[in-house]
């Protein structure tokens, strides 16, 4: 069932995501990049094509990946800038994963990096100034909030259960040397902090962050050279908010729509997949995408998390890192980050955090008006 | 939120609301209505989204729908004119497009989905000639407090 042009992971590297104020973007990127480089045994002059997914906000605006890459090496590939907001570097690598399919290229390595501001989140950045902005309207928790209340409204899903995604993503993250908060808190800490945007609490925010990562992937033939049993990427698909009924989307994109087309190209279902990394920038966003993926029906979200069922000995594990609330959300580097996750768990090698035996993982990335799902196998 | 009684208002962003041409006249959201289909869109628009019609046209929306979603905004944004804690939400206009809109002169406790709103507007400071800027906003219906 293999072919020479199926995609493999070779290699995955971390910078350590926090706050790093003395270290630059390209500090960031470029430990990334020589782990990724280390972890997959080759130099960078085999590198055939180079991504950075980024958002920006602060620092240079045009040419980062090029810079970054320039001090890599320069044997004279083909280097290109992705952006979708915290998307950025799951599409980025969808972009590298089709160029090898179609056979312009053997590897490529994406780095997705970020350094951010503290403070909240705002769509279009911080000191943005549009009506929307003005209007108190332009806040990311509230986009959260809002899907959590309906979701509140529909089902009965109750504060406790979104509560108690941040529980189990920091007691994950305890496991995880690359996280920005390795402290395990209680349900009664979660709920009982600062209330931001109802019914969301601050502990149910994720934090902001600096941070790099890098994947690097290979034909399957290429591959070969370099390891035996390379993990797989199975399938990727994308997606952006679909107008229906009569309304424009509200979310970042049609998750369940995408997610059925990449387990239609794995050849698999939401029931194979054996360990899982989200987007829980905010913890609704575990519970109703369990429920996208297919992993529960509808409404089933809050209860399935509150009784166990994503953490790593339960059904469906997810976010077994820390995910966004704990392992930390440089927004750039957060999708190739998911990535290292799985590829760790489907090698055998997350240490405490593994999943026993875990053979297929999925990722889900969304950025604002974007939505990433990928597809890996052992 | 009350609007100051003297001094004209200008809109914050006329994309957004246009103001009566008379005295006594309510302001009215602005929209963007396919001539093709029928189709209503809460954002001023070149192309149908049903239809995909060029030449949409702008028009008003329904003053009156109800919280299809919401949430209460309790740390202040940078930038913001409003105040936190305020409330947020998506409201269903009675004739279809959900917009999003700050809920004003209605207590943060008694928002909920369902509940019935009508335009308003909020005060959004001035304009470098003194004008009272105004911006959008719902508030419960009237009925429904009583
Ligand atoms: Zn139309």
């Amino acid at each position: 069932m293999t072919s020479e042009r199926d995609v493999v992971v070779l290699g995955v590297g971390l910078h350590p995501f926090g706050r790093f104020p003395d270290r630059s973007l390209d500090d960031l990127a470029r430990h990334a990049a020589l782990a990724a480089l280390d972890d997959a045994g080759i130099t960078f002059r085999e590198i055939e094509a180079g991504f950075v997914g980024r958002v920006g906000g602060t620092g240079p605006p045009v040419g980062v990946g090029t810079r970054i890459f320039s001090e890599l090496g320069q044997h004279g590939i083909p280097i290109t800038n992705i952006e979708l907001a915290c998307g950025s570097s799951s599409r980025a690598l969808m972009h590298a994963a089709d160029m090898i399919r179609a056979g312009s290229a053997e590897t490529a390595m994406v780095i997705g990096v970020e350094k951010m501001e503290r403070g909240m989140l705002q769509v279009g950045g911080a000191g943005a100034t549009s009506y929307a902005s003005v209007m108190g309207l332009n806040v990311m928790p509230a986009a959260y909030a809002m899907r959590a209340q309906r979701h509140m409204e529909e089902y009965g899903t109750k504060p406790e259960h979104f509560a108690q995604v941040s529980v189990k993503a920091h007691r994950n993250a305890m496991h995880n040397p690359y996280a920005q908060y390795r402290v395990a808190i209680t349900l009664e800490e979660v709920l009982g902090s600062r209330m931001v945007c109802d019914p969301l609490t601050l502990y149910q925010c994720c934090p902001t962050s600096d941070g790099a990562s890098a994947v690097i992937l290979a034909s399957a033939a290429r591959g070969r050279r370099h390891t035996a049993s390379p993990v797989r990427l199975a399938a990727w698909a994308g997606g952006s908010p679909v107008y229906e009924n009569g309304h424009e989307g509200l979310g970042e994109g049609p998750t369940g729509a995408v997610a059925r087309r990449a387990y239609a190209r794995a050849s698999i279902g939401p029931e194979d997949i054996d360990v899982t990394q989200v987007h829980d920038a905010f913890t609704p966003g575990e519970i109703l995408t369990i429920e996208e993926l297919g992993y529960v029906k509808p409404g089933d979200g809050g209860p399935f998390v509150f009784g166990g069922g994503t953490e790593i000995t339960g059904k469906y594990p997810v976010n077994t890192d820390g995910g966004l609330l704990s392992r930390g959300h440089p927004m750039g580097a957060t999708g190739g980050a998911m990535v290292t996750e799985v590829v760790r768990q489907l090698r055998g090698q997350a240490g405490a955090r593994q999943v026993e035996g875990a053979r297929a993982g999925l990722v889900q990335n969304a950025g604002i008006g974007g939505v990433n799902v990928l597809v890996l196998s052992a | 939120m009350a609007v100051a009684e003297t001094g004209r208002r200008v809109p914050l962003n006329p994309d957004m609301i246009e103001m009566p041409a008379s005295a006594g006249g309510l302001p009215r959201l602005v929209g963007s209505c396919c001539p093709a289909c029928g189709a209503r869109f809460a954002a001023r628009r070149a192309i149908c989204l049903q239809c995909a019609h060029r030449g949409i046209e702008r028009c008003t929306l329904s003053p009156t729908g109800t919280v299809w979603t919401f949430t209460v905004v309790r740390q202040q944004p940078p930038g913001s004119i409003l105040q936190a804690p305020y409330a947020i939400a998506q409201v269903q206009l009675d004739d279809g497009p959900i917009v999003a809109a700050p809920l004003v002169d209605t207590a943060i406790d008694a928002v909920r989905v369902g509940l019935p709103v009508e335009m308003t507007l909020c005060d959004a400071g001035r304009d470098a000639d003194g004008n009272t800027l105004v911006a959008h906003a719902f508030r419960a219906r009237r009925e429904e407090e009583q």
